[in-house]
Parts: structure tokens; C-alpha cells; sequence
């Protein structure tokens, strides 16, 4: 998943576009830019039980909210505008929050406490698999209905389905139906390849969708959860323009839309509670706000006055209202997990930088300093040490010796290192932002340690745009900080959306992390992600720690954390530890 | 009375002068007079301290820094890894304090940052006035084809956004000036002095039409002037007739300029770094400070207020100055 469009890195006044997802072969992951993050939910941030991923048990209502009161007005404002709102492309952390107000997917994650986890929505279960696992059914709740009041169909959610198979008129969502799906390569959306794809089908009669694979998807039930899995109405839908004004399942629907300034969302009387266990229809209105100015939004809210007392934002802890989130107004900031691991530029090319090299420079990685030269602070990381994340179900945090993903590196030891391996000297080269203030002095940072530790150093400063080009240029002249650079945020918990799409020998040079090219790991990733997926965590665990041994292609530097600060009068605000951002529908105001 | 220098310009300068006064002066010179003017002028007096404080700065900035014991090295030690900010504004080792984050001295980018404000302010105005003069002279003096071809392309660069072709020409020069390896690689001290010329031929490219324009108009006046009918009919060859009739007599408009033009690219300048198409690290430059700075303005006011007051302290002196210059040069004045 990607962060919002662009998360406001608030401290750093940087804004870090951010990014995840990606699937292993068609390399359309993204990275995240400049490294933004959050505060973590003590220890529940580390202890999140493999159980915890999948309740398919659960049925709707979803537990009344302790004290939760109903009515009045909810106001975001932001900084980000979303991309394209339309159900098909939704792939940004903001829009999948704010999406999940007005549309019900066949799977939704819940929160419980801290965590977060996935339940049936809109179908009875989280899919049943055949024997051979290439099909899969989901089978619809009775009477679910639109807003407007007539029924959802097994076949408008397989037209929903197939939507997204149209990139080249919808471009920008997920990719994973084309690669997994069975003829997803073919199929190119019912506007160019008609209505019948043998990937997706319905049976109306029953309410039963049926989806074919190509290999395959153990994890398709937390697939299921993004709004592609949605239900629309063929006859309403105006196709590029359906982003604009969107058929609701959830508890909210659009009353107006106004694209880059405004969306007004009212509840929707036609959602039956009773089947929906993942959301609440607390507030009477929801109002969002683009386009504000971040640093502006905070103070307005920490200074707490009128409207602001319902107000709040997801830009993060911006850093004209940092001393006050520490202090006086604690109570006004919510801070958890998110789905995301920082590196911060440490990406190391192992066909061009000796092993022992880079294990030089994992010594000396000045991992707090980058945090400190990036105003990144504790509500935008904690310190790391794996490059999965550890709510992830089944995974067990560890940290090597070798990989604090803390503290201040060692350019001494390093120094030393480089010297035994006969390397003093060694050239290492990235590209960095010349234009941004962070990444400015970021590098700063990096430039001081590593010729510290014995390096030669050699820092390209280009604009922040074409550095973009540049990390994912798979001739680049550079052995430092390319493709997937800066960190990755998983599109569900589990390691086959994390490890896959960044060291898999089919990628592209510099799309993925490293470029390791090795059959044997591919093999070995490829064996786990046909495990089933509760028993899949300890083996991405074991992985983890053999790939940052055996390969360093990066140091880990982070947890990143999601964080959003509120006005008095907003209630229960809870990060999504698989979303990095708030769970809207669980808010109140009063 | 013979015909010498700006003889023209001291006749009605004396002729205004003897009007109310009941001494008649001796000959002076203009420039003599419009001295004498300016040391009476008790602001244009402390305006020259200022700017010449300034000048000190910049010209003393390694003293300065190795006397208050600072250096461009980060110190992240001094910085509050929570909050990126240093825990004093100012104190006995960085008088001016220290950037967020980083911890670099802002005492030694604001002595240091002093430099390219006046660099720039001074060499770009010297030039504009040497390209704008010529070329006023060129068309007023010549007219005909040449006026016509000088009028064309002044008004053309006057109908060019500045503010767009600042910000396009920059990276334009640096990929085709600044020779960078195949990875794109400039080396950092190459690219800031890069960045520092195209800087400077920028403003200059974009002001001096707006000279040539103005001393155009004065040579048009000029040349139906007596004393150069006089002197072409006596047969001074031209370049004669330019260098001793002419320019003499542009001296005043052409004082006033400069002093109006100094104060206006030092502005520019810093306006341009704020935007981030001026100058860049390693040159330190206060427009660049101020842009840094606004960030924190809350919580670290003196950041962003020493090079503020000092970028507006210094184009408010230039500009006095200038007024005051102006002034003394323009013998309509009374006072």
C-alpha cells in the first residue's frame, strides 16, 4: 500500500511520499520517499499474536464502543489530496481510510484493542479454497443494499473485480489480480475485453463469486479487503468519472464531492449494521478538508477552539505543534504502527559492493543521526532491526547484533573492517534530493559518518523528481540507496507482500532491494508463500534474519509509526497497525 | 569658459545655487558639489556605517568566525534529538545559535552568508550599468538601425517573466556548464560557483534594458544639446564626442542607478535563494538562511530574525543612500 499520496513528514516540513505494494514480477511497487512513521502502542506493538491476523468467525454487529455517543460533525482537514478516489485504483493510505466510510468490501480488518484484524465483511467467511488452491468463493451476505436502497449483487462485485483489470483507462491501483489471477495478463477490463473473464464469477442466484487463479494466493483474503472488492452498479457506472460520485455500501455516502477540496459524507440509511463487524455510524456528517495547510491544521487544533474541538488530521505530529503532542496536549495525539519499515537510503547493490563492504557500512550506518537530521521523531519511528514488520502474525522480532536498527553506528569498527578486507577508500555512491531540507541534511549526515569510517564518499544532488527517475534507472552508475530505498510498506500482513517484491531475482535492476539474484531464494520464498497462511509467519522470520546475514542489502534503521492529532471533542482515535492511518469508522465526536 | 567636463550640468547648478544665496560659489565641479551635499546629509552619513559594518562582515568573516571559536561542521550534540531543537537560542559559543537538526553555527553562515549578498548586489549592478550605458549610448547616440535593433531586443527581455527564467535557466546552465560525470555528478564547490555566475547573469540579462532605456532617453535629450552640436561641428570624431561631451553628463542618472540597483539585487538574491534558485550550499547565503529558518520561526525565533534584519537592514541603507545620492546629484533639489 501506499502512504498518502503524501504523508506530511511533518517535522521535517518534508512531505515523504510514500509507498508499498507491489507485486513480485510486474515490479510496480513503490518506495517510500523521505521516511515518515509514528508512535508505538508499547508493547503491544511487538506482541501482536500470530492469531491475531484472521477471525473468519466473526459476525457483524461490531461491539458497541464503550461511552460512543451519536451525532454531530466530524471534520478532517488535510494537506494531501487523494489521488483517484475511484473504488477500482484505491492503493493510498488516505483514500483506503476514507474509503472505507462509504464502501464494504468482501474482507475488512477490525480493530481489537491494538490490533488489527481481518474479518468477513460483505462475504460470509474470508473465502473458501479449493483443494489445488487456484479457486477460491466468497459468498455474500443476504439483503445487503446500496444507498439508494436496491440489492448488491454477486455480479456487481465481479464487475467491481474486473474493473481493475481496465489499468489503461483506471491506472495507478493494485496489480496483484494480473499477476495471480488466472489469464489476468489477457484480460484487460470488461471495456476492452467485454464482460466475461474466466478469473471472476458470479452466480446472483446464490450470491456466490467465484475467482480462478493462475498460481497460487494463500493470502487472497487479505487481498479481498481493498476496495476493488467493492460493489458496483454496472448501470451506474460513469466509468473515469465514477471516482467523482461513487455508489456507497458502508456506512456513509457521498453527498458532495468537490475533487482536490472537499468530500461531505452523510450516513447512509440503507446499511444494515447487524452484517457489518468492521464499522460504526457514529458521527450525523463527515466532513474532509484538502488542500489545508499542515502546519496551520495542527496549531488550529492544538489550540482547540470551536469547530477545532471536532477536528482532526492524519498529516502527522507537525513540528509547529511538536512540543505541545510531547507535552501539555499528549492527550490530543493518537500514534501507533503502521505498515511500514524504514531503511532510510541504505539499499546496497550486492553485485557492485563486496560483502564485506557492506557490512563495513551497516557498522557505520548512522541510523539516529539520519533520524535527528530528518526531524523524524518518536511519533514517526521506532527503532527497527528487521526489514519485516513485527505485527505482522507469526513474526518474531529480533534484532542481530550487527542490526541494532539503533544508535549511533561505529565508524571505527568499520574503519577497521574496511582495512582487513584490503577496501579502505571504497567508493560508495547514491543520489539525494538537493532540493529538500531533510534529505539535505540527511546527507550531510551520511557524508560526515562514512568518510569517517574510511569511505570515499560520492553524493549526486538532484532534484527530488528526478531522483525518483534515478533510484529505479536500472543502469544507474551508483551502488548506494536504489529501487526501493527509503523503506517498504507491506499491502497485508504477511511476507509474501513484504519479501517477494524486494528480493526476487526476476525483478528489474534496482526495483526491488540490493538486487540479490539468486534461484535458491526465490525457490525458498516462493515455498513459504504456499504454506497456509498461519503457519507462514516463523518461516518468514528465519528468512529474514538468513537474508540480512547471508546478503546485507540493507540496514534496517525503523518501525515506522502512523500518528494524527484531534480536537478535544473527537474520541477514539486508534492507528491501523495494517494501515498506518486511522480507523475513521470507529470515531466520535462529542 | 571653455567646454570642459559636465561644464553644462555646473551651469545650472551654479545658477540655482546664486539665486537664493548672496555668496557665489567658485566653479566646482558637479561630483564636488554633490559630495559636499552628502556629507551634510546626516542619514546618508549613517547609512555608509552600516553598509560599511557590512562590508567588514564580509570582508573579515574568517576573523570573525575563528574569534567567536565556530565552525561549518555538524554537532548534533547541540540539538535535542526529540525535538531537533537546540535548548538555547544563543549562547557564548554560538552567539547566533544553531540550526535544528543538524547543529551547524548560524554565526558562521550569516559572517559567511554576508559575502555572496554583497558579491552579488555589487558586481551584478556593475555590470548591468557597464551593458545597460553602452547600450543606451549605442541607440541614443547612433538611433537608426542601431536604435531600432537595441529598442527591439530591450523590449523583448523587458516582456520576459524574470521570475520564470530565473527559475528555468539554473539547472539549464549547471547541466551544460557544469560538466557532470555520467552519473550525473557535479562536485559541490563547482556547482555552488556555477550557480553564484549564472546568478549574476540572470540579473544582469534581465536589468539592463531598463538602464539602456533610461540612459537612451537622456542621450536622445542630449545630443540636440548645444554644446554637441557644437563640438560635432567643430568635427569631434564621435567616440570623442560620447566620452567627453556625453557620459560626463550621465554621471548623475547613472550614481542613482547603481545605488538603486545594489539594494534591489541584494533583495533579489535572497528572494531567489528563499525559492531555492539561488545560491546553494556550500555558499552560504542569508536568503537561503531565512528560507531554513521560517520552518522554526515559532519555536527558534533567531534563525530566522538576524539575517532578516540584516538582509533588511542592509538594502534599507543602500536605498537611503541611494535617495540621498540621488539627491545630491539632482540640482533641482532643496532641502
Amino acid at each position: 500500500m501506499r502512504w498518502t499520496t503524501v504523508v506530511a513528514l511533518a517535522t521535517a516540513g518534508t512531505l515523504s511520499l510514500a509507498a508499498c505494494g507491489g507485486s513480485g514480477s510486474s515490479g510496480t511497487n513503490s518506495n517510500n520517499d523521505a521516511g515518515a512513521s509514528n508512535t508505538a502502542l508499547g508493547d503491544a506493538y511487538e506482541k501482536v499474536p500470530a492469531s491475531a491476523g484472521q477471525r473468519p468467525d466473526v459476525k457483524g454487529p461490531a461491539p458497541e464502543i464503550a461511552g460512543a455517543k451519536k451525532g454531530g460533525t466530524l471534520t478532517f482537514n488535510s494537506d494531501v489530496t487523494p489521488e483517484s478516489t475511484d473504488p477500482s485504483t484505491q492503493y493510498y493510505q488516505d483514500t483506503a481510510a476514507i474509503m472505507k466510510l462509504t464502501t464494504r468490501t468482501l474482507t475488512a480488518y477490525r480493530m481489537e484493542g491494538g490490533k488489527s484484524v481481518l474479518v468477513p465483511d460483505m462475504a460470509t467467511d474470508l473465502g473458501q479454497k479449493s483443494k489445488d488452491g487456484l479457486q477460491w468463493k466468497f459468498t455474500l451476505k443476504p439483503n445487503l443494499k446500496y444507498d439508494d436502497g436496491t440489492p448488491i449483487k454477486a455480479s456487481d462485485v465481479a464487475y467491481s473485480i474486473k474493473r481493475s483489470f481496465a489499468t489503461e483507462e483506471l491506472p495507478g491501483g493494485p496489480t496483484f489480480q494480473i499477476d495471480y489471477f488466472k489469464d489476468g495478463d489477457k484480460y484487460k477490463g470488461p471495456w476492452k475485453s467485454g464482460d466475461t473473464y474466466s478469473g471472476v464469477e458470479a452466480d446472483d442466484a446464490k450470491g456466490v463469486i467465484t475467482i480462478n487463479l493462475a498460481r497460487k494466493f494463500e493470502t487472497l483474503s487479505y487481498f479481498a479487503s481493498f476496495t476493488m472488492f467493492g460493489a458496483i452498479p454496472k448501470a451506474k457506472d460513469t466509468k473515469t468519472n465514477y471516482q467523482l460520485k461513487w455508489a456507497a455500501t458502508g456506512p456513509y455516502k457521498v453527498q458532495s464531492y468537490t475533487k482536490g477540496s472537499s468530500l461531505t459524507l452523510v450516513k447512509n440509511t440503507n446499511w444494515d449494521a447487524a452484517s457489518d463487524p468492521a464499522r460504526h455510524q457514529y458521527p450525523d456528517t463527515i466532513q474532509f478538508n484538502f488542500g489545508k495547510d499542515a502546519a496551520t491544521t495542527a496549531k488550529a487544533i492544538m489550540a482547540d477552539n470551536g469547530i477545532d474541538q471536532t477536528s482532526l488530521t492524519y498529516d502527522g505530529v507537525n513540528a509547529a505543534v511538536l512540543q505541545q503532542a510531547l507535552g501539555a496536549k499528549r492527550k490530543q495525539v493518537a500514534s501507533g504502527p503502521s505498515n511500514c519499515v524504514n531503511w532510510n537510503g541504505s539499499t546496497m547493490d550486492v553485485n557492485k559492493i563486496p560483502l564485506e563492504v557492506r557490512k563495513a557500512v551497516a557498522a557505520a550506518w548512522p541510523i539516529d543521526q539520519i533520524h535527528q537530521a530528518a526531524g523524524e521523531t518518536p511519533f514517526d519511528y521506532s527503532p527497527g532491526g528487521t526489514i519485516g514488520a513485527p505485527q505482522v502474525p507469526g513474526f518474531t522480532k529480533f534484532n542481530l547484533p550487527e542490526f541494532p536498527g539503533k544508535g549511533q553506528g561505529d565508524p571505527a569498527k568499520a574503519k577497521a573492517m574496511l582495512q582487513a578486507a584490503g577496501k579502505l577508500n571504497f567508493e560508495l555512491s547514491y543520489y539525494y534530493s538537493n532540493d529538500d531540507e531533510a534529505a539535505k541534511n540527511v546527507n550531510k549526515v551520511k557524508v560526515a559518518q562514512l568518510t569517517k569510517a574510511g569511505f570515499k564518499v560520492k553524493a549526486i544532488g538532484v532534484s527530488k523528481t528526478e531522483r525518483r527517475k534515478k533510484v529505479r534507472d536500472p543502469k544507474a552508475p551508483v551502488n548506494l540507496g536504489q529501487g526501493v530505498n527509503t523503506g517498504w510498506c507491506y499491502d497485508w500482513p504477511q511476507g509474501d507482500s513484504i519479501y517477494p517484491p524486494l528480493f526476487n531475482s526476476t525483478l528489474p535492476n534496482n526495483s526491488g532491494a540490493g538486487n540479490i539474484r539468486d534461484k535458491a531464494l526465490d525457490k525458498e520464498m516462493a515455498d513459504i508463500a504456499n504454506l497456509p497462511v498461519a503457519e507462514q509467519g516463523a518461516k518468514w522470520t528465519a528468512l529474514d534474519k538468513k537474508i540480512l546475514q547471508k546478503y546485507v542489502p540493507l540496514v534496517p534503521n525503523a518501525y515506522s509509526k502512523g500518528s494524527m492529532i484531534f480536537g478535544s471533542k473527537v474520541h477514539n482515535v486508534v492507528i491501523d497497525p495494517n494501515q498506518g492511518i486511522g480507523d475513521f469508522p470507529s470515531i466520535w465526536v462529542g | 569658459m571653455s567646454l570642459g567636463a559636465g561644464t553644462e550640468a555646473t551651469m545650472v547648478a551654479d545658477a540655482d545655487e546664486r539665486a537664493p544665496g548672496p555668496a557665489p560659489r567658485e566653479g566646482k565641479s558637479p561630483t564636488q558639489i554633490a559630495l559636499e551635499r552628502l556629507r551634510k546629509d546626516k542619514v546618508a552619513i549613517a547609512c555608509l556605517f552600516v553598509i560599511g559594518f557590512f562590508v567588514l562582515v564580509a570582508i573579515l568573516a574568517p576573523v570573525l568566525v575563528s574569534i567567536a571559536g565556530v565552525d561549518d561542521q555538524l554537532h548534533l550534540d547541540q540539538v535535542n534529538p526529540l525535538t531537533g531543537l537546540a535548548s538555547f537560542q544563543s549562547n557564548a559559543d554560538h552567539p547566533f545559535g544553531v540550526k535544528a537538526r543538524t547543529g551547524e553555527d548560524l554565526f558562521y553562515q550569516w559572517a559567511y552568508g554576508a559575502r555572496p549578498s554583497l558579491v552579488v548586489g555589487i558586481a551584478a549592478s556593475a555590470l548591468t550599468m557597464v551593458v545597460g550605458v553602452t547600450m543606451g549610448l549605442l541607440a541614443g547616440f547612433l538611433g537608426g538601425v542601431v536604435d531600432t535593433v537595441v529598442s527591439w531586443i530591450v523590449d523583448f527581455l523587458l516582456s520576459l517573466p524574470f521570475l520564470l527564467m530565473a527559475i528555468g535557466i539554473v539547472p539549464i546552465a549547471l547541466q551544460r556548464f557544469g560538466n557532470p560525470d555520467s552519473s550525473g555528478f557535479i562536485e559541490e564547490g563547482r556547482e555552488s560557483t556555477i550557480r553564484f555566475i549564472v546568478l549574476i547573469c540572470v540579473l544582469v540579462l534581465f536589468t539592463w534594458p531598463t538602464v539602456a532605456r533610461l540612459i537612451r532617453g537622456e542621450v536622445l535629450s542630449l545630443r540636440e544639446r548645444e554644446f554637441v552640436q557644437a563640438a560635432r561641428s567643430l568635427g569631434m570624431p564621435t567616440k570623442r564626442v560620447v566620452m567627453r561631451e556625453l557620459l560626463p553628463n550621465l554621471t548623475g542618472p547613472m550614481i542613482v542607478n547603481l545605488t538603486i540597483l545594489i539594494p534591489a539585487f541584494i533583495a533579489t538574491e535572497a528572494g531567489l535563494s528563499f525559492l531555492g534558485v539561488g545560491l546553494k550550499d556550500p555558499t552560504y547565503s542569508w536568503g537561503q538562511t531565512i528560507s531554513q529558518g521560517v520552518t522554526f520561526f515559532d519555536s527558534y525565533p533567531i534563525w530566522m530574525w538576524i539575517p532578516t534584519i540584516s538582509v533588511s537592514l542592509l538594502v534599507l541603507a543602500l536605498s537611503l543612500f541611494g535617495d540621498a545620492v540621488s539627491d545630491a546629484f539632482n540640482p533641482q533639489t532643496r532641502r
